[in-house]
């Protein structure tokens, strides 16, 4: 797909698994050295990647905490 | 004298063990009276998980943590809910650092090392962060001493984690700062005699 | 958060308690996404077990039971017997399904009640703490082997095919897209419709059985695992060894128990 795309994290149920990082196909998320309220570590968009809108992320999230937003062109 | 010390946080933390071992160095190892008590959730990971431990010269009648002389808190969730209601002035809290940033009105003198951080950092396993705050009370407070803390790790952990395990406890012993602590304190001073 | 979840959760209910890198969430998630395409929240009545999987259905915006262990396929039978218009979706595990409740299950599947069953395969009892279950490997360690498994698992889906169950598939947790099209087909089947997926339990199963890996560093050894059916059927059993199939493993029709039910009364409406 192209278009633009961004993948949206939400900070409040993210536990840190990595299963996103590992599902991207082209490893947009990368970890943000931030943590949550929980210690989670939290990953983030790779500001130098382009996100193609596949949406495997937001598949494979168990804790659903993960939105892709965009048009596809 | 009675001595009650209450570990909470999260779920795969720890807590629990941090709690036994505790319990057995003071029971086992120096030999006077123990009651070690336990809460948690059914989920394995992320769900709040306590651990008392009651020590005492003479026969415990009572086996549960009434108002804790020691709380070591590994979350925001844990700190809120059992840091109100202890003695501010002989109270003590430990607190992982890394875990929690916004500390609650009220408390008793606060003792602070960053314990998930250093455990990651330095240990490559964040597993260990509750041996880090075990050194940590060892140092704060004379509950049991220190030596009795180590070998009940030995005692409790697999041989191939014990050298891991032991290293996170000293880290915690120096790491930890607070009231009335020298910063540079190594392990092995200010030790119960 | 996404639109799904946002829909279709109870969100005073979360975070829900599986384990970060727990494949329940995903399968949860692919569930939710065939019933917003199917529109069918309303008419869902979901059954869950005891484990760590019976804990999907308390997530979720439906009418839903949580029952006794390993009881959860005969209480779902109940509830479509007396409300046949619901689409009863029982989440169920391994050692739930086909361990305490297997009884249930083979009956269950030879009635052909009209119930679309889940069941999550993580191979060990979670929740307890990492003990063997009829679905661990053989020689694998666990809490309760550590010698090594001496019994050999159950295949599920073999079992529900050979107990007369009219739908089986199996997916994993690493096929979110597939899984969304099997829920849909399941819950659409009129009779036994049974589906296990394959998901990694980082905590309890990577530790014992895996020997530590990590969530995805299990979902990849899960995906190494398994072999479509199509392909399967070109491979010799040599090349099979080790390897599970997934896909839609058989579909048939033959006459569901509701109905029978319905025609001894007369087909007249209670």
């Amino acid at each position: 797909m192209r278009g633009s795309f961004k993948v949206l994290i939400d900070d409040k149920w993210c536990k840190g698994c990595g299963l996103c990082l590992a599902e991207c196909p082209k490893e947009v998320l990368i970890w943000s050295g931030r943590r949550n309220a929980k210690g989670y570590n939290l990953p983030a968009e790779d500001p130098a990647k382009a996100c193609t809108g596949c949406q495997l992320c937001e598949l494979i999230c168990p804790d659903q905490a993960i939105r892709v937003e965009g048009e596809p062109q | 004298m009675r001595k009650e010390v209450r570990i909470a946080g999260f779920g795969g933390q720890g807590v629990i063990l941090a709690g036994v071992i505790l319990a057995q160095a003071a029971g086992a190892v120096e030999g006077r009276e123990v009651a070690q008590t336990q809460s948690y959730g059914p989920e394995a990971r992320g769900g709040a998980a306590r651990c008392d431990v009651v020590i005492s010269d003479q026969r415990i009648l009572y086996p549960k943590v009434r108002r804790a002389d020691v709380l070591l808190a590994m979350s925001g969730q844990a700190l809120a809910k059992f840091g109100q209601g202890l003695d501010v002035v002989t109270g003590k809290v430990v607190v992982d650092s890394t875990l929690i940033t916004e500390i609650p009105e009220g408390l008793p003198p606060l003792y602070r090392l960053p314990a998930t951080r250093l455990a990651e950092e330095e240990f490559k396993n964040r597993i260990v962060a509750n041996m880090v705050m075990l050194g940590a009370l060892a140092r704060v407070d004379d509950t049991v001493a220190f030596e009795s803390l180590k070998r009940a790790v030995a005692e409790n952990v697999a041989p191939k984690f014990r050298d891991l395990n032991l290293a996170a406890m000293d880290r915690g012993y120096q790491a930890v700062e607070g009231p009335g602590l020298d910063s540079a304190a190594g392990p092995g001073k200010g030790q119960r005699s | 958060m996404n639109r799904i979840a946002e829909q279709y959760l109870r969100q005073e209910t979360l975070p829900m308690i599986f384990c970060p890198g727990c494949g329940d969430g995903t399968v949860l998630g692919a569930f939710l996404r065939a019933v917003d395409e199917m529109k069918i929240s309303d008419q869902l009545a979901l059954v869950g077990g005891i484990g760590c999987s019976g804990w999907m259905p308390v997530y979720v915006n439906a009418d839903a039971i949580h029952t006794l262990h390993g009881r959860a396929i005969p209480v779902g039978i109940g509830l479509k017997v007396t409300r046949p218009e619901r689409k009863v979706v029982v989440f169920t595990g391994d050692g739930d399904a086909i361990g305490i409740g297997g009884n249930h299950f083979i009956h269950a599947a030879r009635r052909n009640v009209d119930l679309t069953v889940v069941m999550i395969n993580n191979s060990i009892y979670g929740m307890t703490g990492g003990q063997m279950a009829p679905t661990t490997p053989s020689g694998a360690t666990t809490q309760t082997s550590p010698y090594g498994n001496p019994e050999q698992p159950f295949d599920a889906c073999r079992l529900a095919e050979a107990a007369g169950a009219t739908y089986v598939a199996r997916w994993t947790a690493g096929h979110p897209r597939q899984l969304v099209k099997a829920f849909k087909e399941a819950i659409d089947h009129p009779g036994f419709a049974f589906i296990e997926v394959v998901t990694q339990c980082p905590v309890q199963a990577g530790r014992y059985i895996k020997g530590g890996m990590d969530a995805p560093e299990f979902l990849a050894d899960i995906r190494k695992s398994v072999v479509p059916v199509a392909q399967a059927e070109r491979m010799t059993p040599e090349e099979l060894a080790g390897k599970t199939r997934i896909g839609l493993l058989h579909r048939s029709q033959r006459p569901e128990l509701t109905q029978q039910l319905a025609a001894i009364r007369g087909g007249e409406k209670r």
